[in-house]
């Protein structure tokens, strides 16, 4: 950590191996560096002022997630307006990148103005908490809001300098890109994915091919225009469910199929107003929208015919995802209690909403919204908004950019940051908190959560969209967020030892995810007679961990439920399997397990849960000091902890692994598995492979 | 003679490594080994019976799901425990409960409610009131404890084990005296 800068700025970063910048102003016409990266956003800046959507005099008041893409943040000082050409050049300064899972607005809790500008930096996808409503839960909640603020540290900020006005701000409207009500037909992304782009193309062939008719010139409702090729919501969700019983998904999932398709711009509204329902409403498809007449050629049908399944499988995994953002963009009065059931459960797994209760999630589910920004540069809001609104960032990044004459203080990472946000590989949780005084203008970001970039780390940004399924979910979700206890409530957190800790679920809901995602029986014993001999495999590297990952998984109600799939596994993986499932027996303290593994040559890797029990006991179960003495035994036995996992890494692994054909491939794929990870949607898809019996 | 799998579950900081460490030592040693075998087990007579606890608990794990999915498949009886110094530990409880039923896939299952550090009154937040409603609501048996204090620390146990006996009344072992049916 470098500081420049004496005393009139202060950060602080609690865990991650962050790294920023402090510079002040004399230093920056030194930094050339940070004038050319400058100017870069000033470009997109200028190319995107007609797409503000949160601007510095919006009483902009709403919290926001972002789900995707991500953001710049840019502060402008109020005197610089006047001459801003000038003055951009010098000083706009990227504060940070809002990375995924990230919150921003913070602010709201203290009622402060925007401190900044947020631009957004890629396509992205955020959830907005309205002011209003926040304010109510809030109220209602004072003690857990007030912990959140404990816990992000948010209360070092709250100084009374922070409250003014910024009343030399131009006052004219600009457009604000948050809009109030979010269009649910708009796409959420500049231009469709591979994948979905693909499949559109698939279904869009065989439909075009199909006697029915399905597809063709129809008038809408007004009678005037007549829409090309297009189709109501139910019959293309009939044609696409006739086309695969195989699938045997419900008519909701198959809703959710195109509705994926609505959202990355493959197939629209007409006019252009709906999402995709189940309805007598018609959509079409963008090449038709476009004023495209080919036909498809019987060699286009063969090749899509061939890529069906694919299609199929890549809109399935992509459909509860979908439900859920398009339940996200219906106006809050508008949710069922079903569909406030479902953003509860995904908010359970926003790391930024961990240390709230779940009764306060429950009502933040209420009023939580999706937007999704597209495109790159876009503004979220300026400095000296009234910014009253929080937004968390589930994916992407926010660049948090500061220019204006007089910025005393700046956070700066230039070059660092595309290693920060995109390129580093490891997921890294950081807390600051950064001040910049000015002439008693001061402002504060906080961001909290992962910069995940597991996904950003197979190199480019688009990739995003390829795996935007339940794999990526799986990585922001569900992520155990492990402190070291202690009655010193250290704010650390450590960083490896989570990611760890979370591949652990990403394996264990990979193997029900793959079992569940088979529709024929044969084949999925085939798959479930693979994942056995996995296991078997980690166990025959030692790598214990996984070993109780996948077995887990097994073991999960939705997979073990599957008596009809269980019964046809041949009787020698029946035996392997039961073999296993008996190291995963916690009785008499994990004797199985702990017997098995020490008998184990390094290497091993350990079922790390019970090390960390065994430490937090030791802890707790042990006094540190005993009548003024340091209590040894204590001491002793946390070593012996210790020594136990430096044992199991005391040799490296050497082995020889087959070498397959498409190495690469099946790195990446094990980089970055795709998994479900939503009990319910696990056990409904499960109660449809094989229906309870009575 | 019969063994009783109990598994402590509720947020971090409640207490629940002091309940088990607590009622597993009685008193206090200078050395507690948690990796030993007996480490969580305690032979108890409950109702002129001799019963072996073994408790599962997921203290230092709490933010991991694997640990406490494995102890609720594994667990007979279940002991949810909060704060009555935090109220977020208390609204965490529903939601594991939720879990426990769907895992058990059944709404009769033994669990005691217990409200932990009732030493702290004067930093108390959650009522006895609210405790007792919600155990009400959940159908189970409420105590609030104190493991610094040794207040109820045993009670929860016992309890525990008449729920399970009640629920399921031990048979096994006639079964066991059935004769073998051997094929030749």
């Amino acid at each position: 950590l470098n500081q420049n800068d004496s005393g009139s700025s202060w950060y602080i970063v609690l865990g991650g191996s962050l790294e920023v910048r402090l510079i002040t102003t004399n230093t920056q016409t030194t930094q050339t560096n940070t004038i050319e990266k400058a100017s870069v956003y000033l470009k997109r800046y200028a190319s995107s002022r007609d797409d503000i959507f949160l601007n510095q005099n919006d009483s902009g008041s709403s919290w926001y997630i972002v789900l995707g893409g991500s953001l710049e943040v840019r502060l402008i000082t109020t005197n610089t307006q006047t001459t801003q050409t000038n003055t951009i050049e010098k000083t706009i300064i990227t504060l940070t990148y809002l990375g995924v899972g990230a919150t921003f607005t913070e602010t709201l809790l203290g009622d402060l103005p925007r401190g900044a500008h947020i631009i957004t930096k890629t396509t992205c996808e955020l959830l907005r908490i309205q002011y209003r409503d926040f304010v109510e839960i809030k109220e209602r909640n004072k003690d857990v809001i007030s912990e959140l603020q404990m816990n992000t540290k948010i209360k070092n900020g709250f100084e009374p300098t922070i409250s003014k006005s910024s009343p030399s701000m131009p006052t004219q409207a600009r457009r604000t890109s948050t809009p109030d009500c979010p269009n649910p037909a708009e796409p959420i992304v500049e231009s469709p994915s591979v994948p979905m782009a693909r499949a559109g193309w698939v279904l869009r062939t065989l439909l075009l091919n199909d006697e029915s008719g399905t597809l063709r010139d129809r008038k809408t409702s007004g009678g005037r225009t007549i829409a090309r090729r297009c189709a109501s919501g139910s019959e293309l969700v009939d044609w696409l469910m006739s086309l695969a019983p195989s699938l045997a998904v419900s008519r909701q999932i198959t809703t959710g199929m195109w509705q994926a398709l609505l959202e990355e711009g493959v197939i629209y509204h007409v006019n252009g107003e709906q999402a995709f329902r189940d309805k007598c409403i018609l959509y079409n498809f963008w090449q038709d929208k476009e004023g495209s007449s080919s036909q498809a050629t019987a060699q286009d049908i063969a090749e899509a015919e061939e890529h069906l399944e694919e299609a199929l499988l890549a809109l399935a995994r992509r459909a509860p995802d979908a439900i859920l953002r398009y339940i996200l963009r219906k106006q809050p009065l508008d949710r069922t209690s079903e569909d406030l059931e479902q953003i509860y459960e995904e908010l359970l797994h926003l790391k930024p909403l961990h240390h709230l209760s779940n009764s306060v999630r429950r009502e933040l589910a209420g009023v939580v919204m999706f937007e999704a920004h597209p495109r790159k540069g876009e503004i979220l809001f300026h400095q000296g908004d009234e910014g009253k609104s929080w937004y968390i960032i589930i994916q992407g990044s926010v660049d948090v950019v500061i220019y204006g004459k007089g910025c005393v203080t700046s956070l700066y990472a230039g070059e660092d940051f595309g290693k920060l946000a995109l390129v580093n590989n490891a997921p890294r949780k950081y807390s600051y908190v950064f001040h910049q005084g000015d002439e008693g203008k001061s402002w504060y970001i906080i961001i909290q959560g992962s910069v995940d970039v597991v996904i950003y780390g197979k190199g480019c940004v688009t990739s995003l969209y390829a795996g935007e399924d339940f794999g990526k979910l799986a990585l922001v979700n569900n992520a155990p967020r492990y402190k070291f206890r202690g009655p010193n409530r250290f704010q650390q957190i450590t960083a490896n030892l989570d990611v760890f800790l979370r591949r652990f679920n990403e394996i264990q809901y990979w193997v029900i995810t793959e079992i569940l995602l088979v529709t024929s029986l044969n084949k999925r014993v085939q798959i479930l007679r693979k994942m056995i001999k996995l296991a078997a495999y980690c166990k025959e590297y030692r790598n214990i961990n996984a070993l109780f990952a996948v077995l887990m998984g097994l073991s999960n109600v939705a997979v073990s439920r599957l008596s009809l799939t269980w019964d046809k596994l041949p009787s020698k993986s029946k035996k392997t399997y039961t073999e296993l499932e008996a190291l995963i027996d916690p009785s008499k303290n994990h004797r199985a397990y702990r017997q098995a593994v020490s008998k184990l040559q390094s290497p091993v890797i350990p079922f790390m849960p019970l090390l960390l029990k065994d430490l937090a006991f030791t802890h707790d179960g042990n006094k540190t000091v005993v009548d003024g003495l340091v209590n040894f035994e204590k001491m002793h036995m946390f070593a012996q902890t210790l020594r136990t996992l430096r044992y199991c890494r005391t040799r490296h692994l050497v082995l020889d692994p087959p070498t397959p054909k498409c190495e690469s491939e099946v790195k990446s794929y094990v980089s970055c598995l795709r998994a479900m990870d939503n009990q319910r949607i696990l056990t409904s898809m499960s109660q449809k492979l094989e229906p309870r019996r009575s | 003679m019969r063994e009783y799998k109990i598994v402590v579950l509720g947020s971090g900081g409640v207490g629940k490594s002091a309940l088990t460490v607590q009622f597993v030592q009685g008193i206090f040693v200078e050395k507690y080994d948690p990796t030993i075998e007996d480490s969580y087990r305690k032979q108890v007579e409950v109702d002129g019976q001799q019963c072996m606890l073994e408790i599962l608990d997921t203290a230092g794990t709490e933010q991991f799901t694997a640990m406490r999915d494995l102890y609720m498949k594994n667990g007979q009886g279940f002991i949810l425990v909060y704060s009555i110094t935090a109220q977020s530990t208390f609204n965490d409880l529903s939601d594991l409960r939720e879990q426990i039923l769907r895992v058990k896939d059944t709404d009769d299952v033994p669990m005691v409610l217990v409200g932990n550090k009732c030493d702290l009154e004067e930093e108390r937040v959650v009522g006895k009131e609210q405790g007792a409603s919600l155990a009400r609501a959940f159908a189970c048996t409420f105590l609030e404890t104190s493991a610094k204090a040794k207040v109820n620390v045993n009670d929860i146990f016992y309890d525990l084990v008449r729920q399970v006996n009640k629920k399921s009344p031990e048979k096994k072992q006639k079964q066991k005296k059935k004769p073998l049916c051997v094929l030749l």
